[in-house]
Protein backbone atom coordinates (compact mmCIF):
# COMPACT_ATOMS: atom_id res chain seq x y z
CA UNK A 1 0.00 0.00 0.00
CA UNK A 2 2.46 2.23 0.67
CA UNK A 3 3.92 2.15 -2.68
CA UNK A 4 0.68 3.10 -3.62
CA UNK A 5 0.78 6.12 -1.32
CA UNK A 6 4.06 7.42 -2.57
CA UNK A 7 2.61 7.61 -5.94
CA UNK A 8 -0.48 9.21 -5.59
CA UNK A 9 1.32 11.67 -3.16
CA UNK A 10 3.55 12.91 -6.34
CA UNK A 11 0.39 13.10 -8.75
CA UNK A 12 -1.01 15.38 -6.09
CA UNK A 13 2.79 17.55 -4.88
CA UNK A 14 3.89 17.77 -8.49
CA UNK A 15 1.72 20.84 -9.42
CA UNK A 16 3.23 23.16 -7.03
CA UNK A 17 6.25 22.48 -7.90
CA UNK A 18 8.49 25.27 -9.44
CA UNK A 19 12.21 24.16 -9.54
CA UNK A 20 12.05 20.59 -7.97
CA UNK A 21 11.54 17.42 -10.75
CA UNK A 22 8.87 15.00 -9.29
CA UNK A 23 11.52 11.45 -9.39
CA UNK A 24 13.49 14.10 -7.03
CA UNK A 25 11.34 13.51 -4.23
CA UNK A 26 13.13 11.68 -1.70
CA UNK A 27 11.47 10.38 1.41
CA UNK A 28 13.25 12.58 3.82
CA UNK A 29 12.27 15.44 1.62
CA UNK A 30 10.74 18.42 3.89
CA UNK A 31 7.62 19.92 2.15
CA UNK A 32 8.72 23.14 2.36
CA UNK A 33 12.54 23.39 2.74
CA UNK A 34 13.23 21.02 0.34
CA UNK A 35 10.07 21.12 -1.93
CA UNK A 36 9.93 24.95 -1.61
CA UNK A 37 6.27 24.69 -0.90
CA UNK A 38 4.26 27.43 0.30
CA UNK A 39 3.05 27.32 3.53
CA UNK A 40 -0.13 27.41 2.53
CA UNK A 41 0.46 25.14 -0.38
CA UNK A 42 0.76 22.37 2.02
CA UNK A 43 -3.17 23.22 3.12
CA UNK A 44 -4.00 22.76 -0.68
CA UNK A 45 -1.97 19.48 -0.25
CA UNK A 46 -3.58 18.31 2.40
CA UNK A 47 -7.18 18.91 1.11
CA UNK A 48 -5.92 17.43 -1.75
CA UNK A 49 -5.13 14.11 -0.11
CA UNK A 50 -8.61 14.03 1.88
CA UNK A 51 -10.28 13.92 -1.29
CA UNK A 52 -7.74 11.17 -2.82
CA UNK A 53 -8.02 8.69 0.15
CA UNK A 54 -11.22 9.88 1.71
CA UNK A 55 -10.13 10.57 4.67
CA UNK A 56 -10.10 13.58 7.22
CA UNK A 57 -6.59 14.80 8.82
CA UNK A 58 -7.09 16.88 11.97
CA UNK A 59 -5.31 19.97 13.31
CA UNK A 60 -3.00 18.00 15.02
CA UNK A 61 -1.73 15.66 12.30
CA UNK A 62 -1.26 19.19 10.11
CA UNK A 63 0.98 20.16 12.29
CA UNK A 64 3.27 16.83 11.68
CA UNK A 65 3.50 17.50 7.55
CA UNK A 66 6.77 18.38 7.53
CA UNK A 67 8.15 15.87 5.80
CA UNK A 68 7.36 13.06 2.64
CA UNK A 69 7.27 10.04 4.76
CA UNK A 70 5.41 12.16 7.81
CA UNK A 71 2.98 12.54 5.62
CA UNK A 72 3.31 8.88 4.48
CA UNK A 73 2.43 7.81 7.89
CA UNK A 74 -0.33 10.06 8.55
CA UNK A 75 -2.13 8.92 5.45
CA UNK A 76 -1.58 4.95 6.31
CA UNK A 77 -2.48 5.77 10.25
CA UNK A 78 -5.77 7.55 8.89
CA UNK A 79 -6.65 4.42 6.15
CA UNK A 80 -6.12 2.00 9.04
CA UNK A 81 -8.30 4.09 11.62
CA UNK A 82 -10.90 3.48 8.17
CA UNK B 1 8.79 68.54 -4.25
CA UNK B 2 7.14 68.88 -7.70
CA UNK B 3 8.27 66.08 -10.04
CA UNK B 4 6.82 65.79 -13.83
CA UNK B 5 5.56 62.73 -14.55
CA UNK B 6 5.44 60.86 -17.80
CA UNK B 7 4.16 57.55 -18.82
CA UNK B 8 6.64 54.90 -19.88
CA UNK B 9 4.90 51.45 -20.04
CA UNK B 10 1.89 50.31 -21.01
CA UNK B 11 -0.32 47.00 -20.64
CA UNK B 12 -3.60 45.85 -21.56
CA UNK B 13 -6.26 43.40 -21.38
CA UNK B 14 -9.16 44.74 -23.33
CA UNK B 15 -12.59 42.56 -24.85
CA UNK B 16 -10.59 43.90 -28.30
CA UNK B 17 -7.78 43.07 -27.96
CA UNK B 18 -5.03 41.88 -25.17
CA UNK B 19 -1.41 43.24 -25.24
CA UNK B 20 -0.84 46.91 -26.57
CA UNK B 21 -0.17 46.18 -30.07
CA UNK B 22 -2.91 43.89 -31.04
CA UNK B 23 -5.13 46.85 -28.81
CA UNK B 24 -3.67 49.78 -30.36
CA UNK B 25 -4.80 48.07 -33.87
CA UNK B 26 -8.23 47.20 -33.06
CA UNK B 27 -8.78 50.92 -32.08
CA UNK B 28 -7.50 51.99 -35.10
CA UNK B 29 -10.27 49.78 -37.06
CA UNK B 30 -12.92 50.38 -34.54
CA UNK B 31 -12.70 46.55 -33.59
CA UNK B 32 -15.70 45.49 -31.38
CA UNK B 33 -14.87 43.16 -28.35
CA UNK B 34 -18.97 42.63 -28.04
CA UNK B 35 -20.53 38.85 -28.09
CA UNK B 36 -23.36 36.98 -27.05
CA UNK B 37 -23.14 36.10 -23.58
CA UNK B 38 -24.79 32.45 -23.30
CA UNK B 39 -24.07 32.14 -19.32
CA UNK B 40 -26.59 35.51 -19.66
CA UNK B 41 -28.85 33.88 -21.87
CA UNK B 42 -29.51 30.81 -19.72
CA UNK B 43 -30.39 32.70 -16.63
CA UNK B 44 -32.86 35.07 -18.55
CA UNK B 45 -30.75 37.73 -18.58
CA UNK B 46 -32.59 40.55 -20.78
CA UNK B 47 -28.93 41.61 -21.60
CA UNK B 48 -27.84 38.83 -23.45
CA UNK B 49 -24.23 40.55 -24.22
CA UNK B 50 -20.87 41.18 -22.93
CA UNK B 51 -17.47 41.80 -23.27
CA UNK B 52 -15.08 39.71 -22.10
CA UNK B 53 -11.00 39.56 -23.38
CA UNK B 54 -9.20 36.45 -24.36
CA UNK B 55 -6.00 36.39 -22.67
CA UNK B 56 -3.21 33.70 -23.13
CA UNK B 57 -2.85 31.14 -19.76
CA UNK B 58 0.67 29.92 -20.90
CA UNK B 59 1.56 33.31 -20.63
CA UNK B 60 0.31 33.45 -17.43
CA UNK B 61 2.11 30.61 -16.26
CA UNK B 62 5.04 31.72 -17.57
CA UNK B 63 4.67 34.67 -14.86
CA UNK B 64 3.90 32.71 -11.99
CA UNK B 65 5.01 30.30 -9.41
CA UNK B 66 3.72 26.37 -10.22
CA UNK B 67 1.81 26.85 -6.85
CA UNK B 68 0.24 29.91 -7.71
CA UNK B 69 -1.15 29.48 -11.27
CA UNK B 70 -2.74 26.17 -10.92
CA UNK B 71 -5.26 27.53 -8.12
CA UNK B 72 -6.13 30.82 -10.11
CA UNK B 73 -9.36 30.99 -10.42
CA UNK B 74 -10.34 34.42 -10.46
CA UNK B 75 -10.47 36.02 -13.73
CA UNK B 76 -9.78 39.56 -12.54
CA UNK B 77 -6.38 38.54 -10.69
CA UNK B 78 -5.35 36.89 -14.32
CA UNK B 79 -5.83 40.29 -16.12
CA UNK B 80 -4.16 42.18 -13.62
CA UNK B 81 -0.76 39.85 -13.57
CA UNK B 82 -1.19 40.08 -17.38
CA UNK B 83 -1.44 43.76 -18.03
CA UNK B 84 0.88 44.75 -14.86
CA UNK B 85 3.80 42.59 -15.75
CA UNK B 86 3.39 43.65 -19.67
CA UNK B 87 3.40 47.87 -18.08
CA UNK B 88 6.34 47.15 -16.79
CA UNK B 89 8.48 45.00 -18.69
CA UNK B 90 7.43 47.40 -22.01
CA UNK B 91 8.93 50.37 -19.55
CA UNK B 92 11.98 48.79 -20.23
CA UNK B 93 12.26 47.32 -16.94
CA UNK B 94 12.54 43.78 -14.69
CA UNK B 95 11.16 41.45 -12.31
CA UNK B 96 13.31 41.81 -8.77
CA UNK B 97 15.17 38.73 -8.52
CA UNK B 98 13.58 36.11 -6.02
CA UNK B 99 16.23 35.98 -3.13
CA UNK B 100 17.28 39.95 -3.93
CA UNK B 101 15.61 43.30 -1.87
CA UNK B 102 12.47 44.14 -2.48
CA UNK B 103 12.23 47.20 -5.22
CA UNK B 104 12.27 49.83 -2.74
CA UNK B 105 12.05 53.08 -4.94
CA UNK B 106 8.52 51.91 -6.76
CA UNK B 107 5.11 50.44 -6.04
CA UNK B 108 1.94 49.51 -7.24
CA UNK B 109 -1.82 50.84 -6.77
CA UNK B 110 -4.20 48.48 -8.77
CA UNK B 111 -7.97 48.92 -7.94
CA UNK B 112 -11.04 46.68 -8.29
CA UNK B 113 -14.50 47.10 -8.48
CA UNK B 114 -15.27 43.80 -6.74
CA UNK B 115 -12.85 40.74 -6.90
CA UNK B 116 -14.55 37.91 -6.25
CA UNK B 117 -18.69 37.84 -6.66
CA UNK B 118 -18.53 34.93 -9.47
CA UNK B 119 -15.86 33.01 -7.72
CA UNK B 120 -16.75 32.98 -4.57
CA UNK B 121 -20.25 32.75 -5.11
CA UNK B 122 -20.44 30.52 -8.12
CA UNK B 123 -18.18 27.73 -6.65
CA UNK B 124 -17.46 28.34 -3.09
CA UNK B 125 -19.88 29.18 -1.47
CA UNK B 126 -21.96 25.91 -2.80
CA UNK B 127 -19.80 23.90 -0.72
CA UNK B 128 -19.71 26.39 1.98
CA UNK B 129 -23.37 25.62 2.16
CA UNK B 130 -22.90 21.93 2.26
CA UNK B 131 -21.51 22.37 5.27
CA UNK B 132 -17.83 21.69 4.76
CA UNK B 133 -15.99 25.23 4.84
CA UNK B 134 -12.67 23.48 4.91
CA UNK B 135 -13.04 21.89 1.87
CA UNK B 136 -13.16 25.50 -0.14
CA UNK B 137 -9.72 25.68 -0.68
CA UNK B 138 -6.91 27.52 0.91
CA UNK B 139 -6.82 30.72 -1.85
CA UNK B 140 -10.45 32.02 -0.64
CA UNK B 141 -8.66 34.89 1.38
CA UNK B 142 -6.24 35.74 -1.21
CA UNK B 143 -8.69 35.39 -4.05
CA UNK B 144 -11.31 37.62 -2.73
CA UNK B 145 -9.34 40.27 -0.52
CA UNK B 146 -9.47 43.62 -2.81
CA UNK B 147 -5.87 43.60 -2.71
CA UNK B 148 -5.82 39.91 -3.83
CA UNK B 149 -4.83 41.33 -7.71
CA UNK B 150 -2.03 43.18 -6.69
CA UNK B 151 -0.56 40.99 -4.25
CA UNK B 152 -0.54 38.55 -7.26
CA UNK B 153 0.95 40.99 -9.28
CA UNK B 154 3.31 41.76 -7.07
CA UNK B 155 4.59 38.21 -6.36
CA UNK B 156 5.81 39.04 -9.97
CA UNK B 157 7.45 41.94 -10.30
CA UNK B 158 8.57 42.37 -6.32
CA UNK B 159 7.79 46.35 -5.69
CA UNK B 160 8.78 47.55 -1.84
CA UNK B 161 7.34 50.89 -1.71
CA UNK B 162 4.05 51.32 -1.64
CA UNK B 163 1.49 47.82 -2.84
CA UNK B 164 -2.46 48.68 -2.31
CA UNK B 165 -5.41 48.49 -4.36
CA UNK B 166 -8.20 51.03 -4.23
CA UNK B 167 -11.92 51.37 -5.18
CA UNK B 168 -14.77 53.65 -6.59
CA UNK B 169 -16.33 51.67 -8.59
CA UNK B 170 -16.67 53.05 -12.53
CA UNK B 171 -13.45 55.57 -11.64
CA UNK B 172 -11.01 53.08 -9.91
CA UNK B 173 -8.60 52.79 -12.88
CA UNK B 174 -8.26 56.66 -13.25
CA UNK B 175 -8.03 56.94 -9.56
CA UNK B 176 -5.46 55.06 -9.36
CA UNK B 177 -3.38 56.43 -11.63
CA UNK B 178 -4.01 59.70 -10.14
CA UNK B 179 -2.68 58.35 -6.74
CA UNK B 180 0.11 57.21 -8.08
CA UNK B 181 1.07 60.53 -10.12
CA UNK B 182 0.48 61.87 -6.57
CA UNK B 183 2.77 59.93 -5.44
CA UNK B 184 5.49 60.31 -7.94
CA UNK B 185 4.97 64.49 -7.15
CA UNK B 186 5.88 64.70 -4.08
CA UNK B 187 8.78 62.35 -4.04
CA UNK B 188 7.49 59.67 -2.59
CA UNK B 189 8.40 57.10 -5.23
CA UNK B 190 10.66 56.83 -8.19
CA UNK B 191 8.29 55.07 -10.68
CA UNK B 192 4.52 53.73 -9.81
CA UNK B 193 2.58 51.07 -11.89
CA UNK B 194 -1.18 51.99 -11.58
CA UNK B 195 -4.35 50.27 -13.04
CA UNK B 196 -7.19 48.53 -12.47
CA UNK B 197 -8.95 45.34 -13.32
CA UNK B 198 -12.41 43.83 -12.93
CA UNK B 199 -13.94 40.33 -12.71
CA UNK B 200 -16.74 38.77 -14.68
CA UNK B 201 -20.00 37.11 -14.70
CA UNK B 202 -23.16 36.77 -14.25
CA UNK B 203 -23.59 37.49 -10.16
CA UNK B 204 -21.49 40.86 -11.15
CA UNK B 205 -23.51 41.30 -14.07
CA UNK B 206 -26.92 40.68 -12.32
CA UNK B 207 -27.18 43.69 -10.18
CA UNK B 208 -26.73 45.85 -12.86
CA UNK B 209 -29.31 44.00 -14.86
CA UNK B 210 -31.67 44.52 -11.52
CA UNK B 211 -30.94 48.24 -11.65
CA UNK B 212 -32.69 47.95 -15.30
CA UNK B 213 -28.92 49.97 -17.12
CA UNK B 214 -27.64 47.05 -18.92
CA UNK B 215 -28.47 47.02 -22.64
CA UNK B 216 -31.67 44.75 -23.51
CA UNK B 217 -32.39 45.06 -27.30
CA UNK B 218 -29.27 44.15 -29.01
CA UNK B 219 -29.34 40.02 -28.15
CA UNK B 220 -28.84 39.21 -32.27
CA UNK B 221 -26.58 42.11 -32.77
CA UNK B 222 -24.10 41.92 -30.00
CA UNK B 223 -21.53 44.70 -31.63
CA UNK B 224 -23.93 47.20 -32.12
CA UNK B 225 -25.55 47.09 -28.99
CA UNK B 226 -23.20 49.84 -27.13
CA UNK B 227 -24.15 53.14 -28.60
CA UNK B 228 -22.80 56.07 -26.67
CA UNK B 229 -24.15 59.74 -27.18
CA UNK B 230 -27.26 57.96 -29.45
CA UNK B 231 -30.84 58.56 -28.84
CA UNK B 232 -31.78 54.97 -29.20
CA UNK B 233 -29.07 53.96 -26.11
CA UNK B 234 -30.79 51.28 -23.97
CA UNK B 235 -27.92 50.79 -22.02
CA UNK B 236 -24.42 49.87 -21.08
CA UNK B 237 -22.61 46.39 -22.16
CA UNK B 238 -21.46 44.54 -19.34
CA UNK B 239 -17.31 44.37 -20.00
CA UNK B 240 -14.32 43.28 -18.17
CA UNK B 241 -10.43 43.50 -18.51
CA UNK B 242 -7.41 45.46 -17.43
CA UNK B 243 -4.97 48.24 -18.21
CA UNK B 244 -1.73 49.18 -16.55
CA UNK B 245 0.33 51.55 -17.04
CA UNK B 246 3.61 52.75 -15.94
CA UNK B 247 4.12 56.57 -14.14
CA UNK B 248 7.73 57.77 -13.69
CA UNK B 249 9.54 60.64 -12.46
CA UNK B 250 10.44 62.45 -16.03
CA UNK B 251 14.75 62.80 -14.74
CA UNK B 252 14.57 58.90 -14.34
CA UNK B 253 12.95 57.87 -17.23
CA UNK B 254 14.90 60.32 -18.83
CA UNK B 255 18.24 59.01 -17.75
CA UNK B 256 17.53 55.37 -18.33
CA UNK B 257 16.48 56.81 -22.17
CA UNK B 258 13.04 54.95 -21.42
CA UNK B 259 10.25 55.40 -23.77
CA UNK B 260 8.19 57.88 -22.99
CA UNK B 261 4.05 57.71 -24.58
CA UNK B 262 3.20 61.08 -22.93
CA UNK B 263 3.37 63.43 -19.97
CA UNK B 264 0.34 63.24 -16.88
CA UNK B 265 -0.06 67.10 -16.54
CA UNK B 266 -3.10 67.02 -14.70
CA UNK B 267 -5.02 64.19 -12.68
CA UNK B 268 -8.04 65.51 -10.47
CA UNK B 269 -10.81 63.88 -8.51
CA UNK B 270 -14.12 65.54 -7.02
CA UNK B 271 -16.95 64.28 -5.25
CA UNK B 272 -19.94 65.26 -5.79
CA UNK B 273 -21.45 64.75 -2.41
CA UNK B 274 -24.37 63.21 -4.04
CA UNK B 275 -26.09 66.48 -3.59
CA UNK B 276 -27.21 68.63 -6.04
CA UNK B 277 -28.37 66.22 -8.70
CA UNK B 278 -26.17 63.95 -7.99
CA UNK B 279 -26.61 60.21 -6.07
CA UNK B 280 -24.98 56.96 -5.41
CA UNK B 281 -25.71 56.23 -9.19
CA UNK B 282 -25.67 59.72 -10.96
CA UNK B 283 -22.89 62.70 -10.73
CA UNK B 284 -23.33 65.94 -9.51
CA UNK B 285 -23.04 67.85 -12.78
CA UNK B 286 -21.09 70.53 -10.84
CA UNK B 287 -18.92 67.97 -9.91
CA UNK B 288 -18.01 66.75 -12.63
CA UNK B 289 -17.65 70.12 -14.26
CA UNK B 290 -15.24 71.05 -11.52
CA UNK B 291 -12.97 67.94 -12.16
CA UNK B 292 -12.77 69.05 -16.03
CA UNK B 293 -11.84 72.91 -14.44
CA UNK B 294 -9.11 71.90 -11.71
CA UNK B 295 -7.54 69.89 -14.42
CA UNK B 296 -7.38 72.30 -16.92
CA UNK B 297 -6.16 74.56 -14.36
CA UNK B 298 -3.57 72.46 -12.59
CA UNK B 299 -2.52 71.49 -16.38
CA UNK B 300 -2.36 75.56 -17.21
CA UNK B 301 -4.47 75.45 -19.82
CA UNK B 302 -7.48 76.40 -21.69
CA UNK B 303 -10.67 74.39 -22.62
CA UNK B 304 -9.58 75.83 -26.20
CA UNK B 305 -5.84 73.78 -26.11
CA UNK B 306 -7.52 70.40 -25.83
CA UNK B 307 -7.45 68.44 -28.97
CA UNK B 308 -9.38 65.11 -27.79
CA UNK B 309 -11.87 64.38 -25.32
CA UNK B 310 -12.14 60.55 -24.16
CA UNK B 311 -15.44 60.29 -22.46
CA UNK B 312 -16.67 58.54 -19.79
CA UNK B 313 -20.27 57.81 -22.03
CA UNK B 314 -21.31 54.99 -21.04
CA UNK B 315 -24.51 54.10 -23.66
CA UNK B 316 -26.34 55.09 -21.13
CA UNK B 317 -28.81 58.48 -20.57
CA UNK B 318 -26.15 59.87 -18.64
CA UNK B 319 -24.26 60.53 -21.95
CA UNK B 320 -26.52 63.83 -22.78
CA UNK B 321 -25.72 64.75 -18.99
CA UNK B 322 -21.88 64.42 -19.34
CA UNK B 323 -21.73 66.35 -23.02
CA UNK B 324 -23.48 69.06 -21.25
CA UNK B 325 -20.27 69.44 -18.20
CA UNK B 326 -17.90 68.81 -21.36
CA UNK B 327 -19.23 71.48 -22.90
CA UNK B 328 -19.62 74.06 -19.61
CA UNK B 329 -15.91 73.05 -18.29
CA UNK B 330 -14.39 73.47 -21.47
CA UNK B 331 -16.08 76.75 -22.47
CA UNK B 332 -15.26 76.61 -25.97
CA UNK B 333 -17.67 77.69 -29.17
CA UNK B 334 -19.56 75.16 -30.53
CA UNK B 335 -17.50 75.19 -33.97
CA UNK B 336 -14.48 75.12 -32.28
CA UNK B 337 -15.38 71.74 -29.58
CA UNK B 338 -12.69 69.33 -30.08
CA UNK B 339 -13.19 65.93 -31.24
CA UNK B 340 -14.57 63.18 -28.77
CA UNK B 341 -14.42 59.49 -28.50
CA UNK B 342 -15.93 56.86 -26.80
CA UNK B 343 -14.41 53.49 -26.80
CA UNK B 344 -17.15 51.91 -24.84
CA UNK B 345 -18.75 51.38 -28.52
CA UNK B 346 -16.14 48.73 -28.70
CA UNK B 347 -15.87 47.24 -25.74
CA UNK B 348 -18.69 48.09 -23.50
CA UNK B 349 -18.28 49.46 -19.76
CA UNK B 350 -15.49 47.13 -18.22
CA UNK B 351 -16.52 49.21 -14.57
CA UNK B 352 -13.58 48.75 -12.37
CA UNK B 353 -11.46 47.77 -15.21
CA UNK B 354 -12.61 50.84 -17.43
CA UNK B 355 -10.71 53.52 -16.31
CA UNK B 356 -7.72 51.73 -16.71
CA UNK B 357 -7.57 50.16 -20.02
CA UNK B 358 -9.20 53.14 -21.22
CA UNK B 359 -6.03 55.48 -19.93
CA UNK B 360 -3.88 52.68 -22.33
CA UNK B 361 -6.00 53.89 -24.98
CA UNK B 362 -5.37 57.61 -24.69
CA UNK B 363 -1.78 57.02 -24.55
CA UNK B 364 -1.56 55.73 -27.20
CA UNK B 365 -4.16 58.02 -29.25
CA UNK B 366 -1.74 60.52 -27.92
CA UNK B 367 1.78 58.53 -28.77
CA UNK B 368 0.53 57.83 -31.82
CA UNK B 369 -1.02 61.15 -32.99
CA UNK B 370 -4.46 59.61 -33.48
CA UNK B 371 -8.27 59.85 -32.60
CA UNK B 372 -9.91 56.52 -32.95
CA UNK B 373 -13.53 56.33 -34.43
CA UNK B 374 -16.69 56.17 -32.65
CA UNK B 375 -19.23 53.09 -33.73
CA UNK B 376 -22.82 52.45 -33.61
CA UNK B 377 -23.14 56.61 -34.19
CA UNK B 378 -25.75 56.83 -36.87
CA UNK B 379 -28.74 57.68 -34.51
CA UNK B 380 -27.25 60.74 -32.62
CA UNK B 381 -28.86 61.90 -30.07
CA UNK B 382 -30.73 65.52 -30.85
CA UNK B 383 -29.55 66.95 -27.37
CA UNK B 384 -26.08 65.73 -27.73
CA UNK B 385 -25.85 66.96 -31.40
CA UNK B 386 -27.38 70.72 -30.55
CA UNK B 387 -24.86 70.87 -27.85
CA UNK B 388 -21.81 70.07 -29.97
CA UNK B 389 -22.40 69.50 -33.12
CA UNK B 390 -21.97 66.32 -35.13
CA UNK B 391 -18.35 66.88 -36.58
CA UNK B 392 -16.39 66.15 -33.05
CA UNK B 393 -17.97 63.02 -33.38
CA UNK B 394 -15.88 61.23 -34.94
CA UNK B 395 -16.86 58.48 -37.47
CA UNK B 396 -13.76 57.00 -38.66
CA UNK B 397 -10.42 56.79 -37.60
CA UNK B 398 -8.81 59.99 -38.08
CA UNK B 399 -4.85 61.00 -37.67
CA UNK B 400 -4.30 64.06 -36.34
CA UNK B 401 -1.36 65.37 -34.00
CA UNK B 402 -2.81 65.18 -30.89
CA UNK B 403 -0.82 68.25 -28.21
CA UNK B 404 -3.15 67.53 -24.97
CA UNK B 405 -6.22 65.34 -24.28
CA UNK B 406 -8.09 64.77 -21.46
CA UNK B 407 -10.00 61.88 -20.17
CA UNK B 408 -12.98 61.50 -17.64
CA UNK B 409 -13.89 58.59 -15.58
CA UNK B 410 -17.13 59.18 -13.47
CA UNK B 411 -17.82 56.29 -10.50
CA UNK B 412 -20.97 55.17 -8.51
CA UNK B 413 -20.57 57.02 -5.59
CA UNK B 414 -20.64 60.30 -7.34
CA UNK B 415 -16.93 60.36 -8.40
CA UNK B 416 -15.80 62.20 -11.05
CA UNK B 417 -12.43 62.08 -12.08
CA UNK B 418 -10.34 63.82 -15.00
CA UNK B 419 -7.04 63.16 -16.01
CA UNK B 420 -4.82 65.71 -18.61
CA UNK B 421 -2.15 63.92 -20.56
CA UNK B 422 0.23 66.12 -22.88
CA UNK B 423 2.14 64.91 -25.84
CA UNK B 424 6.09 64.46 -24.51
CA UNK B 425 8.43 65.87 -27.37
CA UNK B 426 12.36 65.07 -26.75
CA UNK B 427 13.61 68.84 -27.33
CA UNK B 428 11.66 70.16 -23.81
Amino acid sequence: MSDQIIEKLKTIIEPYLDEIEIDDIAPSSHLIDDLGLDSFYVIDVVIDIENEFDIAIDNESISKFETVEQVISIIQEKLDEK
Amino acid sequence: MNKRVVITGLGVVSPNGTGVTNFLNALKEGRSGIKWDKDLADLKFQCQVSARPEIDDQKLKELLPAGLFIKLENEAMKYSCLSGAEAWLDAGLSFTPKDEHPDWEDGVIFGVGALAMDEFIGGKFEILQTGNPRKIGSRVVEQTMNSGAVTYLNKIIGFGNLVTANSSACATGTEALIMGYDRIKSGKAKRMLCGSTESQGVFIWSGFEALRILCSDSNEYPEQASRPMSANSTGFVPGTGSGALVLEELESALERGAPIYGEMVAGEIVNGGQRNGGSITASNPVATQRAITTALDTAGISGSDIDLICGHLTSTIGDTREIESWVQALGVEKDQFPMINAIKSMIGHCLGGSGSIEMVAAALQLHHGFAHTNINIDNLHPEIVSLIGEKPIISTTTNAPIEYLIKASLGFGDVNSCIVLKKWTADE
